[in-house]
């Protein structure tokens, strides 16, 4: 036991003394020589000591490393995954442009109903909308999508909670829901309050807006539904190795984890979830 | 917590006095020099055990120690505190040198949080508290502390392995070691929150699976739990002691501690550095 605290000491020291030298010349920008004057001396003292206690690896000193290297490969797995669903999200993305253009279509109808569609994406829509209105060949007369952003303040203003905004298409709207940590999204009725600020959006902004509010008012009658997108990975036979080992990492990780989306308080009877399957 | 800061260097004062009052002079660099010497080669090898001396028998201290300063400086509720408390390890080694590092890194820590960016004044307001509190107070009373276990430990070898409770002298004993062992539960406790705040700002920059984080305070944004994480430490904690043997006292405290190092030790720069460019 002690050896293994001994161990972990020790190389916290070293490895602070590397990440401070970085920080002093990456963001402090400190003369050369004062780095110098840091690094070296400590380096050699702890250096000193890190490579005396390395004899005592076998004795306990390798369950801070195994630990580290489990640590780090969940860590890594999570990253790559992300970092290779934000590129393809990134390259897929449907704009607004092109989402005109597929409700242009003869054969994507507009059936009655409000829906919200939830997706991470701040500027653009995700790649899963596209999918969804190519093989569902429809879309809700009033659609509205909902982006959740995460503040870094206690508690968002009343006012700024929820920004709506109107998508060229008709009766298609993006809205962001901003939060702060101490806000619970869990109570209240959010398709209420996207409505109402919708309704206020109308008022204030357009000449056409007692009409579209009144379309609104009619989807909201005839049925709400939430629709959460979810992409998933496929990992082919023709991918390499190293993304058929990372890629499925990550699906783990991913099934076993939160959802990004937090629950919303929406009722559980309006929910659906569509995914969609990347090839890699 | 205060009567830990106190009580300690009380007795060791009373060990220097009592047992080696020449210790101090181990505070001068040509032993060192000397120590190698003598030893050559066998010197490298014992400075593995040196650094095993001040991270076992000394556990205690340092938990306690590493909470103080938290509480001083009320960092605990802060997310870099990890970084913080990852430097006050530092003190461990009771040499002047890690006065100034602490110092270093200390602004480094508070200065990489973009949360913290825009508090500039009570950020150094801060930096002068932490050091005014670190250098009169914890700094002499850890000075004091080791040199009267030393000394104790100079004239009574064989007590080596338990020489925090050995040196205690027998009329205080009980005391000390309630004193302690609070210390060390509420130290434990301040370990495990900050490895909450390590794995949220992981889990905000998307470098760790989602887990959930509750906000426990209304205004300190540092203020987080996470049951995921901590069934996590709790599971891989009860490993640990189960696979190197519970015959330690202090062997649940250490566990933890162990974890949550492993587990931070190098995020939190790297983080801070993404953030700052």
């Amino acid at each position: 036991m002690t050896v293994t605290a001994g161990v972990v000491v020790i190389m916290v020291m070293l490895i602070t003394t590397i990440m401070l030298t970085l920080v002093m010349i990456i963001i402090w920008r400190t003369p050369p020589v004062l780095v110098a004057l840091y690094f070296v001396p400590f380096f050699i003292m702890e250096g000193s000591y890190v490579s005396a206690v390395f004899t005592k690896i076998p004795e306990g000193g390798w369950l801070p490393f195994a630990v580290s290297i489990i640590l780090a490969l969940v860590m890594f797995g999570w990253y790559y995954g992300r970092q290779r669903k934000m590129e393809y999200e990134m390259a897929n993305k449907v704009t607004v442009e092109r989402l005109t253009e597929l409700l242009a279509r003869p054969e994507v109808q507009r059936v009655p109903g409000l829906c919200f569609f939830y997706s991470n994406i701040q500027d653009g829509l995700t790649p899963i909308l596209g999918h969804y209105i190519k093989n569902m060949s429809s879309l809700h007369a009033v659609t509205v999508f909902v982006t959740l952003r995460y503040l870094l303040v206690a508690k968002v203003d009343e006012r700024e909670r929820i920004l709506v905004r109107r998508l060229g298409p008709n009766g298609v709207y993006g809205c962001t829901v901003q939060y702060g940590y101490a806000d619970s999204l869990g109570n209240g009725d959010l398709a209420a309050q996207v409505t109402s600020s919708l309704r206020r959006h109308f008022e204030t902004t357009t000449e056409a807006g007692e009409e579209e509010a009144a379309s609104l008012e009619a989807a909201r009658m005839t049925g709400v539904v939430h629709v959460r997108g979810k992409m998933r990975f496929y990992v082919g036979d023709d991918a390499g190795w190293f993304d058929k080992v990372m890629l499925g990492f990550y699906e783990f990780l991913h099934g076993i984890c939160r959802s990004a989306l937090p629950a919303l308080g929406t009722p559980l009877q309006q929910r659906v979830e569509i995914g969609m399957l990347y090839k890699v | 917590m205060a009567a830990w800061t106190f009580t300690t260097p009380i007795i060791g004062l009373y060990s220097i006095v009592h047992y080696y009052p020449g210790i101090f002079k181990a505070i001068s660099p040509h032993y060192i020099v000397r120590f190698f010497l003598r030893n050559k080669k066998e010197g490298w090898r014992m400075l593995g055990g040196t650094v095993l001396c001040i991270t076992g028998n000394n556990f205690i201290t340092t938990m306690f120690l590493i909470h103080q300063i938290c509480c001083i400086s009320n960092i605990t509720t802060n997310p870099s505190c990890i970084q913080v408390l990852k430097l006050c390890l530092q003190i461990l080694a009771t040499s002047v040198r890690r006065v100034f590092r602490l110092f270093f890194i200390n602004i480094a820590t508070l200065r990489s949080f973009p949360c913290e960016m825009f508090m500039i004044w009570p950020v150094k307001r801060y930096v002068l508290f932490f050091q005014i509190a670190f250098l009169s107070s914890i700094y002499p009373s850890l000075i004091l502390t080791y040199a009267g276990q030393t000394a104790y430990l100079i004239n009574n070898v064989n007590d080596f392995s338990d020489g925090f409770y050995k040196f205690v002298p027998r009329p205080v004993y009980w005391p000390m070691f309630i004193i302690a062992t609070l210390a060390a539960i509420v130290a434990s406790q301040s370990l495990i929150s900050a490895t909450f705040s390590v794995i949220k700002q992981s889990v905000v920059l998307d470098y760790f699976p989602r887990v959930k984080v509750v906000h426990t305070s209304q205004h300190k944004e540092g203020e987080v739990y996470s049951p995921e994480t901590n069934y996590i430490l709790m599971v891989l904690c009860v490993s640990v002691i189960l696979g190197f043997g519970a015959g330690n006292a202090i062997g649940n405290a250490f566990g933890k501690w162990i974890l949550q190092n492993a587990a931070s030790a190098d995020t939190q720069l790297i983080c801070s550095c993404r953030t700052d460019a």
